[in-house]
């Protein structure tokens, strides 16, 4: 009897460990990898209405954001990797940098300039951009953080992540006819999301994204609205 | 009867036990490397520093041993030569540093450092390597209990020099990877090169110092 007992005690112990250990297998079966082609989400949204007291009543162009990251968005099961959006990184955000801002009401016109920014910005360069696209200031950024980490939570929720993007600009305004900078900064936003699987879905990536971008750009006009240089325009 | 109650109360108190103990992700040594801060100096105080402007410019190789320590594998095995870079701000306006765009000069040749993503993937390949011979599930259980991936990547991306804002008075240090077939970790006459802008001007300027080899 004692000995049916134990070995009962045995095999359930055995049992309990087993399923533990598929539970594991079947959660960390699912470290992500980057969503096929077709699933991706995109980079786009609708930019905030917020339109702000106009700051500067001139002409802005706006250059495509600089890509200068030194990792990729994601590590993921295959290696590092920004294969999740629809759009590159630098052109989704080089897209939303243009809307937020012509849509945020700081400037008289805003003009996307379609060319490819020098690697150096000179007095020289800086003067054929303003005779060719017939603009006076120069809005230019470069991408310096656009990652997202995943963190499996500890204690009793052994399936849960925190999954958490980061990104960072570092943006400078330019007067062209003078030359001057009248505003620079470094603006950053990290965004988390707490989720129950561990599968890693597009949908979810692309809103913490999208909602990521559309803090930091908030972030943005409130700083050239707050800090830019007051101009007396003759 | 009362050992059977003994034996169920075993059983439970196991259960809950071997729950917890799946639950709770362990301490692994790359989660140890990724804690550990690279320690602090300023870059004039370092040997071969250079200034200009106010900006300090320190290089050294790093020894396999301090690989270890901070990115948990010696990274000199895995075929590269990891440069720490520090840089000191002490003027009154915060700078530029173009942290993605470094470059070694060494005998007239110019020397572009690898990217991060291709290092951190190569020692992740090496480790998955090592496993897989073992089978597939028994990896996932491995990688699991004794590899984070999430913190090897983290790691790379906090201790690498990267394209940032230094603040005035700030001191930065971040590494930056070679191959060892282009670089040789012990050579003497090899010089870094890293740009500067101060955030209120468009024109940068570049400042040049002699990377300490590794003795």
């Amino acid at each position: 009897m004692r000995c049916k007992t134990i070995k009962s005690t045995v095999f359930c112990i055995v049992a309990c460990y087993f399923f533990s250990g598929v539970s594991i297998a079947w959660d960390i079966s699912e470290f992500p990898h980057a969503p096929k082609k077709k699933q991706r989400a995109s980079l786009r949204y609708q930019p905030r209405s917020e339109l702000m007291q106009k700051k500067y009543p001139l002409t802005v162009g706006v250059m495509d954001v600089s890509d200068k990251r030194a990792t990729s968005f994601f590590l993921a099961k295959e290696g590092a990797t920004d294969e999740f959006f629809q759009e590159t990184i630098a052109d989704g955000i080089s897209e939303a940098f243009y809307l937020e801002m012509k849509k945020s009401g700081l400037f008289e016109k805003v003009v996307k300039i379609d060319e490819t920014r020098p690697e150096e910005l000179t007095a020289g360069s800086l003067s054929g951009l303003r005779e060719q696209y017939n603009v006076d200031m120069l809005v230019v950024a470069d991408l310096s953080k656009f990652n997202m980490v995943r963190e499996k939570m500890g204690g009793l929720q052994y399936n849960s992540y925190i999954t958490r993007v980061d990104i960072e600009l570092i943006a400078q305004l330019i007067y062209l006819k003078a030359g001057v900078v009248v505003w620079a900064d470094v603006v950053d936003r990290i965004s988390e999301k707490h989720s129950e699987t561990g599968a890693l879905r597009p949908g979810e990536v692309g809103e913490l994204t999208t909602s990521t971008m559309g803090d930091l750009f908030s972030d943005m006009k409130v700083l050239i609205a707050e800090t830019g240089k007051v101009m007396k325009v003759k | 009867m009362n050992l059977k109650k003994a034996a169920l109360l075993i059983l439970v108190s196991i259960c809950i036990t071997a729950n917890a103990y799946a639950g709770a992700p362990p301490i692994t040594k790359e989660m140890d490397a990724a804690s550990l801060e690279l320690p602090f100096y300023e870059a004039e105080d370092l040997p071969g520093a250079v200034s200009k402007e106010d900006i300090s410019l320190a290089a050294s190789v790093s020894s396999g041993d301090d690989l270890e320590r901070y990115f948990a594998y010696d990274l000199t095995k895995y075929g590269y030569v990891a440069v720490l870079v520090t840089i000191t701000n002490n003027s009154d306006k915060p700078i530029l540093i173009h942290g993605t765009d470094t470059s070694v000069e060494y005998r007239g040749n110019i020397i572009r450092p690898l990217s991060v993503d291709k290092v951190s993937s190569k020692v992740i390949a090496n480790v998955k390597k090592l496993f897989n011979n073992t089978g597939y599930g028994l990896y996932e259980v491995w990688n699991m209990f004794f590899v984070r991936l999430d913190a090897v990547g983290e790691n790379f991306n906090k201790k690498s020099l990267r394209h940032m804002v230094l603040p005035a008075g700030d001191t930065v240090r971040g590494y930056v990877f070679f191959g060892k077939s282009e670089l040789n970790r012990s050579n003497p006459g090899m010089n870094l090169r890293v740009n500067f802008r101060r955030i209120d001007k468009i024109e940068s300027f570049g400042l040049i110092a002699e990377i300490e080899p590794d003795k």
